[in-house]
């Protein structure tokens, strides 16, 4: 395996912060760019699967968007979040990808699922006595499947503020919207999220 | 408790208590599965990080790519027509003195047998005519263009290839 020989940095690494990390990686350290990549990999991918609804094209995204992340790090601002200054090339790259190809909108009344019934029953009904983490998954999907039903604009807001933890501002940043807008579209997407959640899909 | 934090969501959405709302939604999504990428996703940015022509590629890099493939493109066309209306401009009462010129050389060379050297001799002798006259330096110097044109397209798009 390509890891093995750096496997006792890693682990150094793995404690290390997301400052040290970047400064390391930009100075061509190997293992360091691969802690950041390990870090950021979900996050990234995640965003940009939200956006795109394709996962192969999706994994291609998030390579590009690591590979420009490595090509600018050397612009990063430390005082800001790395996850934020990530997650910002992440949301470009998907971008740039959904303004090359014809936009697919998606609607929250167009939407056919084949499963009749409501998100909420299905949640309301748990089904015979399910444990704890059954239900805690059940609840995830349920939620997880809403999410997808919104708005990509809606959809992308719901993920950076409920997923990956950011403030309104680091929003705005990532998004490039004011930040009025991104919290009228936070407000918004949770209303929509709570329809998508009552309503039949 | 997730199905409590999602109450308590829907709860405070109807009653518009926002920031309740907004903790509870947050509480609710602990349980949402974050999509992750396939495994060997790091090895594969780290192998692509690699090559050092695939940090280069940028949009000024595929301009110059471009500009070059359409430099040398031109060149190309050119140099045919060019030779062409170097037919009009030169005598051709000339062309046909220098070719027979050119065929009683071979031949006399060829009575008083060839050598390798005698043969480099005159073809560098030649090539070097032909170089300096208007027409051979154009033909020379689109050649030059567009080998030099393939070679940096091949430099830049290979190590790539060789990476995937």
């Amino acid at each position: 395996m390509a890891e093995r020989p750096f496997s006792s940095e890693q682990a150094r690494l793995a404690g290390a912060s997301d400052g040290e990390i970047a400064f390391r990686a930009l100075d061509g350290s190997e293992p360091a760019a691969r802690e950041l990549v390990r870090r950021y990999e979900r996050p990234v991918f995640n965003l940009i699967e939200r956006l795109v609804q394709d996962r192969p094209v999706a994994e291609e995204l998030a390579q590009d968007a690591f590979l420009k992340v490595f090509r600018s790090l050397h612009t990063f601002d430390p005082r800001l979040r790395l996850s934020a200054w990530i997650l910002r090339i992440a949301h470009n790259t998907a971008l740039d990808h959904l303004k090359r190809r014809r936009p697919v909108l998606v609607s929250l009344d167009e939407r056919e699922d084949e499963d009749a019934s409501s998100l909420a029953d299905r949640v309301a009904d748990p089904g015979p006595l399910p444990d704890r983490l059954l239900e805690q998954h059940r609840v995830g999907a349920i939620l997880d499947a809403a999410v997808d039903r919104l708005r990509p604009a809606y959809r992308e807001v719901i993920v950076l503020r409920y997923q990956e933890g950011l403030e309104y501002d680091e929003i705005a940043r990532v998004t490039g919207r004011p930040i009025g807008t991104v919290k009228t579209f936070i407000h918004r997407a949770r209303r929509a999220l709570a329809e998508a959640l009552k309503t039949p899909p | 408790m997730p199905q409590d934090a999602w109450a308590e969501w829907l709860e405070a959405e109807r009653t518009g208590a926002l920031d309740r709302a907004d903790s509870a939604l947050r509480e609710a999504f602990a349980t949402v599965p974050r999509r992750g990428p396939g495994a060997g996703f790091a090895d594969r940015v780290i192998r692509a990080r690699r090559v050092p022509a695939m940090a280069g590629v940028g949009r000024p890099s595929e301009l110059w790519v471009t500009a070059g493939l359409l430099l040398g493109a031109l060149g190309l066309t050119a140099a045919p027509l060019a030779v062409i209306a170097g037919l009009f401009v030169v005598d051709p009462g000339r062309v046909v003195a220098t070719l027979a010129r050119a065929c009683v050389g071979m031949a006399e060379w060829l009575n008083a047998g060839a050598s390798i050297w005698g043969l480099l001799i005159r073809a560098g002798t030649a090539a070097g005519q032909a170089a300096v006259s208007p027409t051979g330096s154009m033909l020379l110097t689109a050649a030059l263009l567009a080998a030099s044109m393939a070679l940096v397209v091949l430099n830049r798009y290979l190590p790539v290839e060789r990476s995937s």
